[in-house]
């Protein structure tokens, strides 16, 4: 019985100095600004390049062939290339059409400035945080918007690593982002978690008709992308200084496409 | 043989863990979350506590720091370090009554989501995630026919 409660204790004394370790491993993360923690992961990569293996003996067999085989194959081949080349011209017939809808709908008057980089989530962490596919090989940066496929900003990048990157949305509670209207007010935009409280930073011609609150290059944003409708919310001028708070609209899910803009 | 056991629950715990935050993505719920990896912990700490199991839980707090979240190196290693002594103690020293098993692990679920307690709708998020991965564990429980 003493036997097993004095194992029990050396138990817990191990347990208690790896805790002290990990203490040490925080302090030491902490004061050498997280090199460590990010020394792997802005190192390592996990694209896997596959060598295709380009076979040579096609040539030699080609040469055994007849002209007459030769030809019919070619036929063949051209009969395809035609019909995937087709195919191709009506889906980007349909792109454009897209683009165009696109244009339409979610404000941006522009296409041909940006890159669109298309990115997906990986996994969500227990912050309320996402990964996302894609970081610094793909040249995406700190700070880099995202946008779902309506065209609206779901959050931005917070820290980019090798081959995939931090996104914080409106779920995470340190989200916080600078916006501006089409009168140039500026506003904060910041979440708790649960709802999106929008502060005014500097009025200087108030309108109802503001419609839509912007992300702005004058914040080193890539771009005007709308971030807030502003007809499905109530706020008013008190005081020269607009509060408010209110419920996410724009709720992505796990197969929404994402787009980071590039400027070109 | 006990590098092998060491390197197999190490290998075993990380991918519990990916599994976790991959089906919390899928869940997307912001008042749920379902956390396997918890309740492995929660069944590694009672059934088979010992020092062995430090490296593969202290490792898997180091890989979740490192890859899978912004915080500093060690924050995720103490709280499944914690967590883990934490469920043994609690289930070796308190008296026993009716519901001492739930009652630990709500207890500990809480601790296990420590970095997260600021969150606005952490109260609700907990409430929930206690009752369905309780109910997980009694699953897990049952089909490993484990004597808790």
């Amino acid at each position: 019985m003493l036997e097993a409660q004095s194992k029990s204790k050396r138990s817990y004394v191990l347990y208690v100095l790896f805790i002290f370790l990990s203490s040490l491993l925080i302090l030491v993360d902490y004061f050498s600004n997280k090199e460590i923690s990010s020394y792997i992961p802005k190192s390592l990569t996990f694209e896997f390049n596959l060598n295709v293996f380009e076979s040579t003996y096609i040539d030699s067999f080609n040469s055994l062939l007849t002209s007459r085989a030769e030809l019919v194959s070619e036929n063949i081949r051209l009969e395809q290339e035609v019909k995937s080349l087709r195919a191709l011209e009506i889906e980007n017939n349909s792109l454009k059409e897209k683009i165009e809808s696109f244009e339409n709908i979610s404000l941006i008057k522009n296409f041909n400035n940006s890159n669109f980089i298309e990115t997906s989530l990986i996994i969500k962490n227990s912050s309320n945080e996402f990964l996302i596919s894609g970081g610094t090989n793909q040249n995406f940066q700190n700070g880099d918007l995202v946008l779902d496929d309506t065209g609206y900003v779901v959050g931005y990048l917070r820290e980019v690593f090798y081959s995939y990157s931090i996104l914080e949305t409106f779920l995470s509670q340190n989200f916080k982002i600078q916006l501006l209207d089409k009168y140039n007010n500026e506003y904060l935009l910041s979440s708790d978690g649960n709802q999106l409280s929008l502060s005014s930073i500097n009025i200087l011609t108030f309108n109802t008709d503001i419609d839509f609150l912007y992300t702005d290059i004058s914040y080193n944003h890539s771009g005007k992308f709308p971030v807030v409708d502003t007809r499905s919310i109530n706020f008013q001028l008190v005081n020269n200084q607009i509060n408010s708070s209110f419920n996410f609209s724009n709720i992505f899910t796990f197969n929404t496409q994402l787009f980071i803009p590039k400027s070109k | 043989m006990n590098l092998l056991y060491l390197l197999t629950n190490f290998i075993f715990f990380s991918i519990i863990l990916i599994v976790e935050n991959f089906l919390n993505l899928i869940v997307f719920n912001k008042y749920l979350s379902v956390a396997p990896f918890f309740v492995l912990l929660f069944i590694f700490s009672i059934t088979r506590f010992n020092n062995k199991n430090i490296f593969p839980i202290m490792g898997t707090g180091l890989i979740y720091d490192i890859f899978l979240s912004e915080n500093y190196l060690g924050v995720y290693a103490i709280v499944f370090l914690l967590v883990s002594v934490s469920i043994n103690y609690m289930q070796e020293k308190l008296v026993d009554f009716n519901f001492k098993l739930a009652f630990i692990f709500g207890i500990n679920y809480i601790i296990y989501n420590i970095p997260n307690i600021l969150s606005f709708n952490f109260v609700s998020t907990i409430t929930l995630s206690i009752f369905v991965n309780y109910l997980l564990f009694l699953l897990i429980k049952r089909v490993m026919r484990l004597r808790v």
